[in-house]
């Protein structure tokens, strides 16, 4: 689109709506002016014409026929063009007219009208008609009926037009008088106005990777109509910087545990290269590089996977997903770990009431049930339970891990789905994690519209549960919970092998 | 020379202990979270103390900072895994001598260690001369009147000690402390074995003493018998 000026505009449509005020003013005016001015102009008409018509009579002695006093006629206001009248009876007998009158002049007369214009020696003129004029002065001696007379008087208009021109320009001239310092005013008040404006694009330009000091000046936080322009900036704002310090930390974070790792498995070859060995102390060291470099290799893939999980969440990607039950994944899972719980002499038990189906890529799920369960199980003490339970809603479930190992302190608790975060650092080197089973977890679980909660109390054990949307058929929404799918409930107890 | 490693990652302590042994002739103690670190590096006489940043318990920069308003001297190396400007300005100013960002080359780390030692011990240059004897600590090697000495590894780091302290009386509990680690008490009597074997090699047939003992206190390296200061303080 093309650039334009919000002042400019502004200013543009100030000038154009003062340009038609004057304009309108002054057709009003005219207007108005005509009407009144025709107005008093007909009033002048009707006066002279009565006059005219006032000026036939009878003859005193009695003689036959009409006559006419045109030397009481009123003398016309204006020199050149003088008015004209034409006074007659409807018999046909009596006809009287003005000076300058020409035969056929009133010819055109409509004969329904009342007052006619028309042009007359290259002026325009008015004219009123007075039909079945009686005549006033009779009498008695003369036969009735009397005659009627039609009284036509003219006059020259060109006076009123002289006066809306005059008129019209004077109101013309006034208003573009006025209008000048109008828009000089208007300007003045808009450049005022849009001043908040220029401050808060001023603020938005600084803001940068740099600098996230979004600070708008006090006026414009009181204009009404930036307010919400204000406060959407700052929202974005404060996500665009959480999300882009959560990265940065992300960042240092892996940055810091790969170069730990490498350090590891670094030092012990340049520890090996140092001097000659034997080959008992070669296989040592060449054994403590293949699992450090395993373990390199395990922070990697999981760094990557939750790189993926949070990519895929975050670009909102619809994938062709499967029902599927969400308990197998689970005793999948517990099969998985069924190896370190044994190891630890930790019992699983798994509780299950009913089917519960949901749209989601069974790796996944399984995921999140290992990496609750793979804490659960490092964080227990040998020979306590790990419970692990669904509970079925309406149109959600909720899948728990509890344990009784040695809990979370409460300042931690809320800390724990972070990256790189390990309840208690002491014991995080000793149990190999991460710190990134839990982030991993909280992303898949968000990326499916889930939610993820921790509960703990210190010497008496962690509850992990998460909470996520289920499908239910369409068709099955009058049934009973339960009857729907099968009509016995499932229950399952799966226990880990020892 | 005696060390202390305070490093999580028990892998790496134990590469770094191990190239300290070889490398350094040190004594190399290894403390694997910030308590225990900050509890051996206040009760022992370190000469360097190599410290790693993210320790469980209490975190590298809170022990350095904790062990420095105790005013202990002793050079620390920080091992870290990052590099920003800011936490390596703020390292220094907490008390940290040097840095060194992981990974890391052990040849490196090794040289790095070596000079806080040094100049912990108030010398700046690797080789040390005292008389007719001359002591490069970077090699390890011994010569005298230009000519190789051939030490075994403890009798070098006696007269290691004793060179950075020449002129000056060390006691035998200073040099089982600083040569050591923290089980030195078993070997209280084992360094009398030492010095006479330095003595025979270095004083050998040519009369000139260079070891003396200050009776009652301890030993002392000095280029010229000028009268043992030990004896002109008794006498």
């Amino acid at each position: 689109m093309k650039k334009f000026s919000l002042k400019r505009r502004l200013v543009f449509a100030v000038i154009l709506s003062q340009l038609l005020l004057a304009l309108g003013l002054v057709l009003v005016a005219s207007r108005l002016a005509h009407y009144y001015l025709q107005s008093a102009f007909d009033v002048y008409l009707e006066g002279r014409a009565l006059t005219v018509g006032a000026l036939v009579y009878y003859p005193d002695d009695g003689r036959p026929g009409l006559l006419f006093d045109d030397s009481k006629i009123p003398r016309s206001p204006h020199e050149i063009h003088k008015d004209l009248y034409q006074v007659r009876s409807d018999r046909g007998d009596f006809e009287r007219h003005a000076n300058l009158y020409k035969p056929g002049l009133f010819d055109g007369l409509p004969s329904a009208a009342h007052f006619w214009d028309f042009e007359f020696d290259g002026e325009p003129y008015r004219a009123i008609v007075l039909r079945d004029f009686a005549i006033l002065d009779t009498e008695a001696s003369v036969p009735k009926p009397l005659p009627k007379l039609t009284v036509i008087y003219a006059a020259p208009t060109m006076d009123i037009g002289q006066r809306i021109t005059t008129l019209a320009s004077a109101i013309g001239l006034t208003g573009a008088v006025i209008v000048l310092p109008t828009i000089l005013l208007a300007v003045w008040n808009i450049r005022r106005a849009l001043t908040p404006l220029h401050d808060l694009a001023d603020q938005a330009k600084s803001i940068s990777v740099h600098n996230w000091e979004f600070q708008p000046s006090e006026e414009a936080k009181s204009a009404v109509e930036l307010q919400p322009l204000i406060g959407a900036i700052e929202t974005v704002l404060s996500g665009l910087q959480r999300a882009f310090t959560r990265q940065r930390e992300f960042l240092g974070d892996a940055a810091h545990e790969l170069k730990t790792s490498l350090a590891i498995v670094k030092s012990t070859l340049q520890s090996l290269l140092n001097r000659p060995r034997g080959a008992g102390e070669y296989r040592d060291g060449l054994e403590h590089v293949s699992e450090d470099s395993d373990r390199l290799e395990e922070l990697l893939s999981r760094m990557l996977r939750l790189a993926r999980v949070e990519q895929w969440a975050a670009d909102g990607i619809h994938r062709d997903l499967d029902l599927v039950d969400v308990a197998s994944t689970c005793e999948m899972a517990i099969a998985r770990i069924s190896e370190l719980a044994g190891a630890r002499d930790i019992h699983i038990d798994f509780s299950t009431s009913q089917m519960v189906l949901m749209r989601a890529d069974p790796a996944d799920l399984e995921l999140v049930w290992l990496n609750l369960l793979e804490n659960a199980v490092k964080y227990s003490a040998p020979g306590s339970q790990v419970n692990v339970s669904i509970a079925a809603a309406s149109h959600s479930a909720e899948i728990s891990v509890s344990d009784s190992g040695i809990g979370i302190p409460e300042s931690e608790l809320g800390r724990i789905f972070e990256r790189f975060r390990r309840g208690d650092p002491s014991r995080s080197r000793a149990t190999g994690g991460f710190g990134l089973g839990l982030a991993i977890a909280k992303s898949v679980v968000e990326a499916y519209k889930g939610s993820i909660h921790a509960e703990s109390k210190l010497g008496e054990g962690t509850r992990i549960s998460v909470i996520l949307p289920t499908w239910s058929p369409p068709s099955a929404k009058r049934h009973e919970p339960g009857h729907s799918t099968s009509d016995v409930p499932l229950t399952r107890q799966v226990r880990s092998s020892q | 020379m005696r060390v202390l490693v305070v490093e999580d990652e028990e892998r790496l302590a134990q590469n770094v202990a191990r190239i300290l042994r070889e490398n350094a002739s040190c004594a190399v103690d290894l403390a694997f979270d910030g308590e225990e670190g900050l509890f051996l590096a206040k009760t022992n006489p370190y000469d360097l103390v190599v410290l790693d940043l993210m320790l469980p318990k209490l975190s590298g920069l809170d022990l350095l900072r904790r062990y420095r308003k105790n005013r202990h001297k002793t050079p620390v190396l920080v091992v870290t895994a990052r590099d920003e400007k800011e936490s390596v300005v703020e390292l220094l100013n907490a008390g940290a001598d040097d840095y060194i960002t992981k990974p890391f080359d052990l040849g490196e780390f090794v040289a790095r260690a070596k000079a806080l030692i040094r100049r912990g011990m108030g010398d700046h240059s690797s080789v040390i001369e005292v008389g007719n004897l001359e002591l490069d600590t970077s090699t390890r090697r011994v010569f005298k009147d230009g000519e190789k000495v051939v030490l075994t590894a403890m009798e070098y780091r006696v007269l290691e000690h004793l060179a950075h302290k020449r002129g000056g009386v060390v006691t035998k509990t200073e040099l089982l402390e600083h040569l050591y680690d923290y089980n030195w008490e078993k070997f209280s009597n084992v360094i009398e074995v030492y010095v006479s074997g330095l003595r025979r090699k270095l004083d050998g047939a040519s009369g000139s003493k260079l070891i003396h003992t200050v009776r009652g206190l301890g030993y002392m390296l000095q280029a010229e018998d000028v009268a043992t200061p030990g004896k002109t303080r008794r006498e």
